[in-house]
């Protein structure tokens, strides 16, 4: 499945979430998002459609901003590009880096701010980055250095401790 | 009105808010020299600002966001790549003048244009809210949610990209403002199983977090190995920066008429700056005897490009402060600092904070001012900057993502936040919905419903009360008209093919 189709079904998913659940308040509760998620909801159903039918995303292919930039004779490449979605080999590379932020927070919530950073930085800076040891060094100590001076001591945030060293868990 | 503005005058000769207001200068600079990091920089600007004072929270928000599109317009000129999408034009006359050796010619022209586009911007909002201040009086819930309507539509059609999208995005974005305890009903609602977290909905910090930060950081690690790539860089001399900075008073009607598109372009919601940019090059070309030297080294292309993207400031606050309706992420952002802590924007926020608004002023032609002299003797380092490698900025950033989403409310599981919205700000970019309206519709949902239910209290549940009121009638005959927009476009270009 294209990952634009499944944006389209999450999209169309969540909008039907919401269009079914409003069905369980009563009044006026319930009614403004049903009023919202119905048309929220053949709108992400019509760009799921227009994935198979071009056609239909074709109609609505109006921008003000395209219309002016490219009246004005400019391109923006980049952006466009953007928008192509994932070429060959990037797709690996997203999952990659969505891994490593999920792990980084998986390890705050075991061991914490400061064992998770540290690990984080210097393994990510290194492996990932392809930063030498002694860049990554930097990288850790400054990172470090600023979850302590700034967060902890300037601002006086209370930093997560970890399960495993006894931190609070906040109920969900 | 004058005690506001001698009360905001008091606040900035504090040395902690100056302080902070050159530190927000400093950083926005160099934020806005790195392609797609402003926005990132900004979210996590704010975050650090809780539990700050409101007016020093704006200094600092005031100062990043001014000196931004200044930064932006270094690279454009020496390396050829904008730092800001708002610079874009700049590129077109910056850098052809840069490589026949006038570098510091075009800094000094982009630097005094930003400058004076951001003077005219800020007056202009100056003299236009005790006009405005009448205007929303006329508004009643009834009317503000039309305009909510109508705003978003008008976002949805703006931006980049396809119209039907960008309604997905708001409507998304939208439904996401509803989970939560709602006090107009007092029922907690789609809370997903979660009877604490969720009691206050989708916390802001994070999602604003994941959304700018985290996804723009991915996107940074896809590009390449540093931050802006390509391009020669060219040296930029101190004589030429000067000269360059006293040249723009001999294009005075270039510069006017500039900054009136860029205030022009900033009111109207989800317009903004790269809109402001193209327009005021077009238009300037247009009104030129000399056409044919645009795309040379003009310098009436940079004083173009420069003082509308700036300008546009001016504008774009207007309606952010009046009626909360933010037109760009920039103001959303700002919005969402606002709603940190705890300004609610609309006719009350101006009769009862106008120190706030008169911060704002202050700190963004403050903070131009500083990023104007930065950028026209410190171009050469600035540029320098963008060649930074991925490898040391994306953990950088995320570390400082993570802590700052964090931080707001001191809750592990935003943390969880931050990175699904990450994932979401991710796929909306790379498939075409637009972020932008998604943040307004996320930002303007509770008040909208709010506004609708009191609206149908004032008429004792008839909706005709949408249908009746002068205001109403219109705003619904543009949003009809804006929802038309694509059917009388694809008809007009049948009709010209």
């Amino acid at each position: 499945m294209k990952g634009s189709t499944l944006l389209g079904v999450i999209l169309v998913g969540t909008a039907a979430l919401f269009f079914g659940w409003s069905f369980s308040y009563g009044g006026m509760a319930g009614f403004v998002p049903l009023v919202l998620a119905f048309p929220t909801l053949v709108l992400a159903a019509l760009c799921l459609a227009g994935e198979r039918y071009p056609r239909i995303m074709s109609a609505f292919e109006v921008s003000l901003e395209d219309v002016l930039t490219s009246a004005a004779g400019a391109e923006d490449t980049a952006e466009a590009a953007a928008q192509q979605g994932p070429r060959a080999g990037e797709f690996a590379l997203i999952v990659r880096m969505f891994v490593w932020f999920t792990v980084f927070g998986v390890l705050v919530f075991i061991s914490g701010f400061y064992v998770s950073t540290f690990l984080f930085a210097a393994i990510f800076t290194h492996y990932q980055g392809r930063i030498g040891w002694p860049g990554t060094a930097f990288i850790t100590a400054l990172a470090l250095g600023f979850f302590y001076f700034i967060f902890e001591e300037t601002l006086a945030v209370d930093l997560f401790a970890g399960v495993i060293f006894g931190a609070f868990i906040p109920p969900l | 009105m004058w005690e506001p503005f001698l009360l905001a005058m008091g606040m900035l000769s504090e040395p902690m808010n100056l302080l902070v207001l050159a530190v927000g200068a400093v950083s926005g600079l160099i934020l806005g020299a790195l392609p797609g990091l402003f926005l990132a920089g900004l979210t996590i600007g704010m975050t650090f600002t809780f539990g700050w004072d409101p007016e020093t929270a704006m200094f600092l928000m005031a100062g990043m966001m001014g000196a931004a599109t200044e930064g932006g317009s270094v690279p454009a000129i020496l390396l050829n790549i904008p730092g800001e999408a708002p610079n874009a034009a700049t590129c077109f006359d910056g850098h052809p003048m840069a490589r026949r050796g006038e570098a510091g010619r075009a800094v000094g022209l982009a630097a005094a244009s930003s400058f004076l586009g951001a003077v005219v911007g800020m007056c202009f909002l100056m003299i236009l809210i005790p006009f405005v201040k009448i205007i929303v009086l006329s508004f009643g819930p009834p009317e503000f949610f039309m305009l909510v309507v109508f705003g978003l539509l008008t976002v949805a059609y703006a931006a980049r990209g396809n119209m039907l999208k960008g309604l997905v995005s708001a409507g998304i974005g939208v439904l996401l403002s509803l989970i939560g305890f709602s006090p107009v009903h007092g029922v907690l609602r789609f809370n997903f199983g979660s009877d604490n977290y969720l009691w206050d909905g989708i916390p802001l910090v994070p999602f604003f977090i994941g959304l700018f930060a985290i996804a723009e950081l991915v996107n940074h690690v896809l590009r390449g190995e540093t931050i802006a790539e390509g391009g020669e860089r060219i040296k930029v001399g101190l004589f030429g920066a000067f000269r360059g900075f006293l040249e723009v008073f001999h294009y005075k009607a270039t510069l006017v008429r500039s900054a009136a598109i860029g205030i022009l372009a900033g009111i109207i919601p989800g317009i903004g700056g790269v809109l402001a940019n193209f327009l005021s090059y077009s238009m300037t070309v247009q009104f030129s005897k000399n056409r044919e030297l645009f795309g040379t080294g003009n310098p009436e292309g940079i004083i173009a490009s420069e003082a509308s993207n700036d300008a546009k400031d001016g504008g774009a606050l207007l309606p952010t402060i009046i009626f909360g309706i933010p037109g760009s992420a920039g103001m959303a952002v700002l919005l969402g600092a606002f709603i940190l802590h705890g300004l609610q924007p609309g006719f009350f926020f101006v009769r009862e904070h106008m120190e706030i608004v008169f911060v704002l002023i202050f700190g963004f032609v403050i903070s131009n001012f500083l990023a104007s002299l930065m950028a026209a003797f410190g171009a050469d380092i600035l540029a320098r900057v963008t060649t930074l490698r991925v490898g040391y900025v994306v953990p950088a950033a995320f570390l400082l993502s993570v802590g700052g989403a964090y931080a707001a409310r001191e809750n592990v599981w935003d943390i969880g936040i931050a990175i699904a919205a990450g994932i979401l700000g991710f796929a909306f970019n790379r498939f075409g919905f637009s972020l932008v309206t998604l943040v307004i519709g996320f930002l303007l949902g509770v008040r909208a419903e709010l506004s609708f239910v009191q609206s149908l209290q004032i008429s004792a549940g008839s909706y005709a009360i949408f249908f009746t009121r002068p205001v109403t009638i219109v705003l619904m005959i543009l949003s009809i008209l804006m929802l038309c927009l694509p059917w009388l476009s694809s008809r007009r270009g049948r009709a010209s093919s």
